[in-house]
């Protein structure tokens, strides 16, 4: 009988995934993850994020386990297995730590948190418990994976919508109230921290009707016109929503337009061109200084012009030096121009720092005392107001990037990127179209500067380091590189969220990476991918 | 159209070419063959720019091109393929025949005009794009203009790239091994459209080609390339009967007959 590896060794994947998943949840537990989590109703008082950390696991055990078995029967029977082995494990280590007293060394392993873990019970009760529980979750997983596509996928959906009404509490509540008008509606969809049983309702309700409007529009109509109807809720979400709420979220709506912003400038260099450069903050940090230097009330300042009169000279400022550093860079190709940007970069925040320079641009101290821009003679000083010029400025951008992208500029930088040598064998002058998109990066980098500096008020070196660069690559690549839309929700998504999730303190970058690493396994194309690149990948 | 005086090429301690000197006429079809490692690419390569001359000359149409960088000898007219396929593989076909189309100087306004969206900038895009339709059309491949060019079969992808390259309106198109990897059919369907090329285009074809019959059947002239020199240049025929080819290329008589060079007997198909 002829067997493949797969059919070989069924036990050993069960074991396999069962071991790693009660080994995941212990740690879940014993780091203070799940402590945190577990104070978090999410429905009803009656499920908690961390119960919904564990019960995921125990849900990819199933899903791995019944994976594993790719359509051949036997694939729930070995999820099953899998998670209740994977409880078994989960309870099993959890009982030896609490009787040998670990906390010394886990802090976060206190008896009430270990108390919560087993579900309050002690000995051979909790055992049960755990597998039973861990059991049935998995088999779940195993029955999701055989599921059909699109039932996998509403699922998800409603999955998502439950999480996103109940973590983003503040916001909506926010938003209900100045909407809808009144406490009323809060206090039916929220009960506590969480939802109530009709705010998941509503929230299931709502994954249902966004899947079905996903369904309906691919059917219906073209990629095209879906994803123009994409961007236009997008544009009315960013409208509307910083209205309907408070200022904490104008302001953070207002650095996802920032980040947006120098996204768009990064997307041409890298996604439309091909240039990975790691020197972006570079060229904002030319244009938050010019800025700062043409309008601060501060004996640093060498000019005392408006913030519109001081845009454009930054923008200019930014795309000199994008020229000039351009010029020698972009002679080197792929790995080595990362390198080479990144040494760029470094190289503008010392010269920041650095005390030869303190006299002309502050040194550590930095420059303060910019002054909000002025709008029909008054200055605009409330957050909303600033958020709209970010998202005036962050469209205009984006239409000159959509519209570049589509020329016969952005044909030729793609050219270039996909096959250098061939590019040229076909009249395409390499630095020249390297150069235009640098240049175009450094610009639009620039009047992100330029924003910051009138926004914040005050300018400081600390403010322009390679994270800056780092987060702008990890938004494009979230997001899709080469998409536009993929700019502003990667922006949303990576700068947006870790600041609306700011009740998890640290943990919330545990949220970051989970969705960094999560995305580049599932959607490595990005979450909005540019509609050619999304059909062929 | 094409003058070659001289040409040497040495990579460190390799001398890939020696001392190649040929011509090739006005509207003709030039083909280059030789045995695997003759230096055929690498000619190529020097034509174009890529590679740099060691010694000799190159001129297009009177003027010297050596030395110049490939994008600058693109412009004076020298379009070509790969002996491995290299399209802009996730942009559209479209997309592929337009760059080509819209790298040629002054053939669409600059950045600037780009930006501020001028009707003569949309109207030079609009008519670019006509153009690369038509090019798409006359390959048969306007079915496909807006898939990506890697989703293209094989035999369909060499004929973008043709297209591609004939784009730039060229006055001399290299095309190195376009039969590589087809079935008899596709071949002979390749035959007519290169041989129609001249006519249709104005284009001049300097062709490196393994598949004998397709090289004999439609080159106006021959130059056999081996160990990076010469040995021979002439007519097909005179190519045919030239010892030093039998010698050197094919070595014996029954090679010979299998590549077809010779006359084979009838009802002997190769």
């Amino acid at each position: 009988m002829v067997r493949d590896m797969r059919g070989a060794a069924p036990h050993s994947l069960v074991l396999k995934a069962g071991l790693i998943g009660g080994l995941v949840g212990v740690y879940v537990v014993a780091v203070g993850v799940f402590a945190a989590f577990a104070a978090r109703p999410v429905v009803a008082q009656s499920l908690s994020l961390g119960q919904i950390m564990l019960l995921s696991i125990a849900l990819t055990v199933g899903w791995s386990a019944a994976d594993a078995r790719q359509g051949r029967s036997g694939g729930l029977a070995a999820a099953a297995l899998a998670g209740v082995l994977a409880g078994l494990v989960y309870a099993g280590v959890l009982l030896m730590a609490r009787e040998a007293k670990l906390q010394a060394m886990f802090v976060a392993l206190t008896p009430a948190a270990l108390n919560t873990g087993l579900f309050g019970r002690t000995g051979l009760a909790a055992l049960v418990a755990a597998a039973l529980i861990a059991g049935l979750a998995a088999l779940g997983g195993g029955l999701v994976r055989q599921m059909p596509a699109p039932a996998r996928r509403t699922l998800l959906a409603v999955a998502i919508a439950v999480l996103v009404g109940a973590l983003l509490r503040d916001l909506w509540i926010s938003f209900f109230a100045n909407l809808l008008g009144g406490r009323w509606w809060v206090s039916t969809i929220y009960t506590g921290n969480g939802l109530s049983w009709t705010g998941t309702g509503v929230a299931v309700a709502a994954g249902l009707a966004w899947q079905a409007l996903r369904m309906l529009g691919r059917r219906e109509a073209g990629a095209r016109s879906t994803s123009l109807i994409g961007i236009a809720l997008l544009l009315a979400a960013a409208i509307l929503i910083p209205y309907f709420t408070n200022a904490f979220v104008a302001q953070v709506m207002l650095l996802v337009g920032l980040y947006a912003l120098m996204g768009t400038g990064l997307n041409i260099e890298l996604g439309l061109a091909g240039l990975l450069d790691l020197g972006f903050v570079a060229f904002f940090a030319i244009g938050a200084y010019v800025t700062a230097l043409l309008t601060a009330d501060s004996p640093l300042a060498i000019a005392h012009l408006s913030f519109w009169e001081a845009l454009p000279i930054a923008t200019l400022c930014a795309a000199a030096g994008g020229f000039v550093f351009g010029l020698p860079v972009l002679r080197v190709r792929g790995d080595y121009l990362a390198l080479a940007t990144l040494g760029l970069g470094e190289i503008v925040r010392l010269l920041v720092v650095s005390d030869m320079s303190a006299p002309v641009i502050g040194g550590a101290q930095g420059i303060v005392g910019i002054p909000r821009p002025d709008l029909a003679g008054t200055p605009m000083v409330s957050q909303l107001s600033l958020y709209y010029l970010t998202l005036v400025l962050t469209c205009l951008v984006a239409l000159a990037g959509w519209r570049l992208q589509h020329s016969p500029v952005g044909r030729a930088w793609a050219a270039a990127r996909e096959d250098e040598d061939v590019a040229a064998t076909l009249g395409i002058d390499l630095v020249r179209s390297k150069l235009r998109a640098y240049v175009l990066g450094a610009a639009f980098a620039g009047v992100a500067g330029a924003l910051f500096a009138t926004t914040l008020g005050s300018i400081f070196p600390q403010s322009f380091k390679l994270d800056v660069s780092i987060n702008v690559l990890a938004l494009l690549v979230v997001g899709g590189l080469g998409s536009l839309p993929g700019v502003f929700v990667g922006s949303l998504i990576l700068i947006g969220l870790p600041e609306f999730l700011r009740e998890f303190g640290e943990y919330r970058y545990l949220f970051y990476g989970f969705l960094l690493i999560l995305v580049m396994r599932v959607r490595p194309q990005g979450l909005w991918p540019d509609p050619l690149q999304a059909r062929t990948s | 159209m094409l003058v070659l005086d001289e040409v040497s090429i040495r990579f460190g301690g390799v001398q890939a070419l020696s001392g190649v000197s040929f011509r090739v006429a006005d509207g003709a079809i030039h083909s280059v063959i030789g045995p695997n490692g003759a230096g055929k690419t690498t000619l190529f390569n020097a034509i174009t720019g890529v590679a740099r001359l060691s010694a000799g000359t190159v001129s297009l149409a009177g003027a010297r091109i050596d030395g110049q960088p490939p994008h600058v000898i693109s412009r004076q007219g020298i379009a070509r393929t790969f002996q491995n396929v290299r399209l802009f593989g996730s942009i559209s076909v479209l997309d592929n025949v337009l760059v080509a189309e819209e790298a040629r100087p002054g053939s669409v306004p600059g950045l600037l005009a780009t930006l501020a969206c001028l009707p003569s900038a949309r109207r030079a895009e609009q008519a670019a794009r006509e153009e690369a339709m038509r090019l798409l059309a006359d390959v048969g491949l306007a079915d496909a203009a807006g898939r990506a060019a890697r989703t293209l079969s094989y035999g369909d992808q060499r004929r973008l790239e043709i297209a591609r390259a004939l784009a730039t309106r060229p006055k001399l198109l290299l095309l190195d091994e376009p039969a590589a990897g087809m079935n008899p059919q596709e071949m002979a369907r390749l035959t007519d459209f290169i041989a129609g090329l001249p006519a249709r285009f104005g284009v001049t074809i300097l062709l490196i080609e393994h598949q004998m019959r397709l090289v004999m059947g439609i080159s106006d002239r021959v130059t056999v390339l081996e160990y990076g020199r010469c040995i021979v240049d002439g007519t097909p025929d005179e190519v045919r009967a030239h010892p030093e080819v039998l010698r050197a290329y094919l070595g014996g008589r029954t090679a010979t007959r299998a590549l077809g060079l010779e006359a084979a007997p009838s009802g002997v198909s190769t």
